[in-house]
């Protein structure tokens, strides 16, 4: 089966889990028989032996620092320069040159499916549709509404979102949390959006990884004298409620003072949370260690005790599946789809810093509670796979394909 | 002969409220959820089974009772359920004293609090075995004979104790892997056991009714009565004795209503009750009716819980361990301290309930369906319940410190109550005077600050011990606490021998306080300690107080002395909620021991 996938971003040229994604369920789908073209807005070196990766553009993967597949905003104004090239793009250039690219390809190539990763790439999969009749899958990794926080997000990207899930065939949810959204805010029918939760899969480069301690010395030492140590990963958005984990440290410190929270990442809120920090008078027990990758964010998960996903509305939220790889324990709130498929977490709302709070002392504390999690959890993410995916994702293709035979 | 031997097993836990961390310290009620829809609500829980299965079942018992002259059962019920049924369905209490009363219900033993406190503390499991037999006399006027342990968990030592202590038979689950070829059927004799007998449960059954009577998907569905007691005669072929013990909210709640699950079980009655080859036999009678057909040996613990028929539920992982490890170690403390509330909750946690809702073995079967929790999840269940034993010892620590600080006062600074008199005049009005300046009410000086100044006039009144109230006269003695050092007026405090329809209504016996600028040094408890002795000496056995519930200080004092609180009403002259308390004064006396043996 032909498959012509639309992406935004491949490792290792992310800005996060979207790529992560796309990659190995594309590994899987391969490994099931999927022929499969993958379209990226950037030229880079891609080799992946399963399947052939296209660039849509000439312009370098740098982009990712101001055209992520996670910026809501300007998408027009912020603009951005481009190896081997005078002109400055902005996102909308990049879709516009996106979408040329796709309608050349399907002039000499006639995919059987075309699945398509988030509003980004809609455009293109809209244009296929109707040119050419091909089956759209919209495979939803995250609305803007989970982007937009309380905002309520760009209204040309609701557009857009909008416009492609309702000219898809099928809509792909990577949770039921996601479903709920696209069934509530777009009105969309519940039966044409199927939920395939995301899976966890050890990265190539991963392998080799061993945790050295070498890197956080100075928390190690910590360790020794009896701390915990707490970690969140991820963009400083609304999105992640971040306030409230800063407020239920503070809460959780004043009871059990030997505690280290570790804020890995970068985005909007760092002042703002640094501030807070301050301001709680707990910026000694508080590390922001900015924009981390590879080895330096693996050894964080390392080091850390316990992950704590503190969103208010997360699709799916991969990195807690990193951390339970890593050995942490998980606090997760009920906002996030990843707690839909895992049994061996507590599950806090975004809102109630207190049971943030009482779950973290109590996991520090306890050593009962934080083994049970810890065991429990590492007997659950391995159950979950990508070949289970995309598995689900080929019944989808079939479905369509069967359709469309119906339809002409 | 053939026989049904009944038995059903009433028993609701105190589940613990959703209680964070930042309620330790602050609240010390673990089971009132104040969300009347939460899962931890256990007055609605209660009051909802109760709907659906304890009064319509408990109906047709009765009916079966005064119309099949043969019928017979015995029920299990435990004290934590007794509690809940008389806060909020006393006439569940009554129908059980009706059918107890009959002669042919038969009440069996177990722990108080549906504990595992065999598994953990011989002591304090006997100790919660005679709490539930004391509560069974109180209530139903019967003795308890026949044991089961939580869960119908058993084993040799278990049955050893029973023979020790007294029982006459004891209940377990006949299992196939112990019973191999034999039946359940016969009475049996615990391995190493002289005089008690052991009964063992016929699960299939037992199970043909409590688990699946309603599944559809079963090929004997729909089950009726021919073909079950077709089944029991047949299964009577290998012994007179058909023991089916379940769970007595298998009527109604775990088997819904219009399963006709009801009409079931009345017709099942009548029919056996018709044919004169068979009979009903209560547990002890069962236990009499034959001698021992054999031995039978249980090393390790077998239950009626699960296909592992083990305790895997409830001391399966380690947060159970935890958590129950962590409740034992408080027995010394919480029992020495001898305080009322504080015992019932340390009781109260360690209810079997509690570790069962940490349970996470079906995470593995993923049959999580078939473990039912009031909590999101296992984890959810332990912070609760950790939090609660911090807050716990946290009370400890605290009466602990009452405790001591009212031995050191007596000891180093030495006080008595002294019986007011003409030359304390001018110290007593000028204590007023400082009550005044504080805006602070005087209270337990008999309205001394009501006689302007004529101190003359408040104790003539005094002496005559006779205090004009609205309508009836109260006989009451009012003391000056004294400091010895300085001898210094400290505070009063008044008793009253004898209380109107008002005062029982408000106020209670005794009423007290410390001058303004002698507060916060814990003096009220030595004023209210002395105040109890004097009631002693006036043969009073127990006193009631009222404090006001903002007044947190004062009421802790109370608690700190064994009060226990029997009420909470609005008080009118006060206009706030207040709170009734009612000392056992022996008790508050002695638990203070070391006070009591520096004072003397």
């Amino acid at each position: 089966m032909k498959i012509l996938m639309l992406g935004w971003e491949l490792p290792p040229h992310n800005s996060g889990g979207l790529g992560v994604a796309c990659l190995n369920l594309s590994k899987s789908l391969a490994k099931l028989g999927a022929d499969i073209d993958f379209v990226v807005p950037y030229e880079a070196e891609h080799h992946f032996d399963y399947m052939r990766v296209l660039s849509a553009t000439r312009i370098d993967p740098l982009f990712r620092y101001g055209g992520s597949a996670y910026d809501n905003k300007g998408l027009e104004e912020k603009r951005f320069r481009v190896a081997r090239e005078d002109r400055l793009y902005s996102i909308r250039d990049l879709q516009r040159d996106y979408c040329q690219f796709v309608k050349q390809y399907l002039m000499d190539y006639k995919p059987d499916v075309i699945h398509a990763h988030d509003w980004l790439t809609y455009e293109a999969g809209i244009l296929a549709k109707k040119l050419y009749g091909i089956p759209l899958i919209a495979h939803v990794h995250a609305t803007e509404f989970d982007r937009g926080g309380a905002n309520g997000g760009n209204p040309l990207i609701h557009q857009i979102e909008y416009e492609g899930l309702v000219w898809a065939d099928k809509i792909i949810a990577v949770s039921q949390a996601t479903k709920n959204i696209l069934i509530e805010r777009y009105k969309l029918p519940a039966d044409k959006i199927d939920v395939a939760h995301n899976a966890f899969e050890m990265p190539d480069d991963e392998v080799d990884y061993r945790y050295d301690g070498s890197s956080y010395q100075y928390l190690e030492n910590l360790k020794k004298q009896g701390y915990t140590i707490v970690s969140t990963v991820g963009r400083f958005t609304l999105q992640k409620g971040l306030y409230h984990l800063m407020r239920a440290a503070a809460r959780a410190i004043m009871i059990h003072p030997k505690m280290i929270f570790m804020f890995a990442g970068d985005g909007e809120q760092r002042e703002q949370l640094v501030k807070m920090s301050a301001e709680l008078g707990i910026s000694q027990n508080v590390i922001f260690t900015g924009f981390i990758r590879g080895k330096q964010l693996r050894d964080i998960y390392s080091i850390s005790d316990i992950f704590v996903m503190s969103s208010v509305s997360e699709p799916f939220g991969l990195t807690a599946l990193e951390a339970a790889h890593h050995g942490n324990a998980l606090v997760i709130t009920k906002q996030s789809g990843v707690g839909e498929i895992l049994h061996s977490i507590v599950k806090y709302d975004f809102w109630d810093e207190d049971k943030l709070a009482s779950a973290l002392v109590n996991i520090a504390e306890s050593p009962a509670l934080g083994y049970t999690l810890r065991d429990g959890i590492r007997r659950e993410y391995t159950r979950i796979s990508w070949d289970d995916v995309a598995r689900k994702c080929i019944q989808i293709y079939d479905e369509v394909r069967r359709h469309k035979r119906n339809r002409f | 002969m053939r026989s049904i031997v009944l038995y059903m097993h009433m028993h609701q836990p105190y589940r613990v409220k959703h209680y964070n961390i930042f309620e330790v310290g602050h609240d010390h009620d673990y089971w009132n959820d104040k969300d009347w829809h939460a899962g931890t609500n256990n007055e609605r829980i209660f009051k909802k089974v109760a709907e659906k299965s304890y009064r319509p079942m408990l109906a047709r018992l009765e009916k079966c009772i005064q119309l099949y002259e043969g019928f017979k059962f015995s029920l299990s019920i435990t004290g934590t359920f007794l509690e809940q049924a008389e806060a909020w369905g006393p006439d569940i209490i009554e129908t059980l004293k009706r059918l107890t009363a009959s002669g042919r219900v038969e009440i069996i033993a177990e722990t108080y609090y549906h504990s595992l406190a065999f598994f953990y503390d011989r002591a304090e499991f006997e100790a919660q075995i005679r709490q539930h037999q004391a509560k069974i006399r109180d209530l139903f006027g019967v003795e308890t004979r026949v044991l089961r342990n939580t869960e119908l968990s058993y084993n040799n030592e278990l049955a050893r104790w029973a023979d020790d202590f007294g029982m006459k038979g004891i209940l377990a689950e006949g299992w196939d892997k112990v019973l191999e070829w034999r039946s359940p059927n016969f009475v049996y004799r615990p391995e190493g056991c002289k005089n008690i007998k052991l009964l063992l449960k016929n699960y299939r059954l037992s199970d043909d009714i409590a688990f699946r009577f309603s599944d559809r998907n079963w090929k004997e569905w729909p089950l009726t009565v021919d073909k079950y007691i077709q089944w029991l005669e047949t299964a009577t072929l290998r012994g007179p004795l058909i023991n089916l013990f379940m769970d007595f909210e298998t009527f109604g709640e775990n088997i819904w209503e219009d399963t006709g699950i009801f009409e079931f079980f009345e017709h099942l009655v009548y029919r056996w009750d018709r044919d004169s080859d068979n009979n009903f036999l209560t547990v002890s009678e069962a236990c009499d009716s034959a001698e021992p057909k054999a031995e039978i040996s249980m090393p390790w613990t077998v239950t009626w819980a699960d296909t592992e028929r083990d305790l895997t539920a409830w001391l399966g992982n380690s947060m159970q361990h935890e958590a129950l490890k962590g409740i034992y170690d408080l027995k010394e403390s919480v029992l020495k301290l001898n305080n009322p509330r504080l015992t019932e909750d340390w009781r109260r946690l360690q209810t079997s309930d509690h570790p069962y809702y940490m349970c996470t073995k079906y995470f593995s079967d993923g049959d999580v369906h078939a473990y039912f929790s009031p909590y999101d999840s296992p984890f959810d269940a332990f912070l609760y319940y950790m939090n609660t034993l911090r807050d716990m010892r946290g009370r400890i620590d605290e009466l602990e410190a009452h405790q001591k600080a009212i031995s050191h006062n007596l000891a180093h600074e030495q006080f008595y109550l002294e019986t007011p008199s003409l030359k304390r005049k001018p110290e007593a009005l000028a204590m007023i005077e400082e009550f005044r300046e504080y805006e602070s009410p005087s209270i337990g000086f008999a309205g001394l600050d009501e006689f302007d100044g004529d101190y003359e006039a408040w104790l003539e009144q005094r002496i005559d011990k006779k205090r004009q109230n609205d309508t009836e006269d109260i006989t009451a003695e009012t003391f000056f606490l004294v400091r010895k050092s300085d001898d210094r007026l400290i505070g009063a405090i008044n008793i009253r021998l004898n209380l109107n329809e008002r005062l029982k209504k408000y106020g209670g016996n005794i009423s007290y306080s410390i001058r303004p600028t002698e507060r916060g040094k814990g003096y009220n408890k030595i004023n209210l300690y002395l105040g109890l002795q004097k009631c002693q000496e006036f043969g009073f056995k127990k006193v009631v107080l009222d404090v006001m519930k903002s007044n947190i200080a004062s009421w802790k004092t109370i608690e700190a002395l064994g009060g226990e609180q029997i009420g909470e009403f609005y008080h009118p002259d006060k206009h706030g909620t207040a709170k009734k308390y009612q000392i056992h004064i022996a008790k508050a006396l002695s638990s203070s021991q070391d006070a009591k043996d520096i004072q003397s």
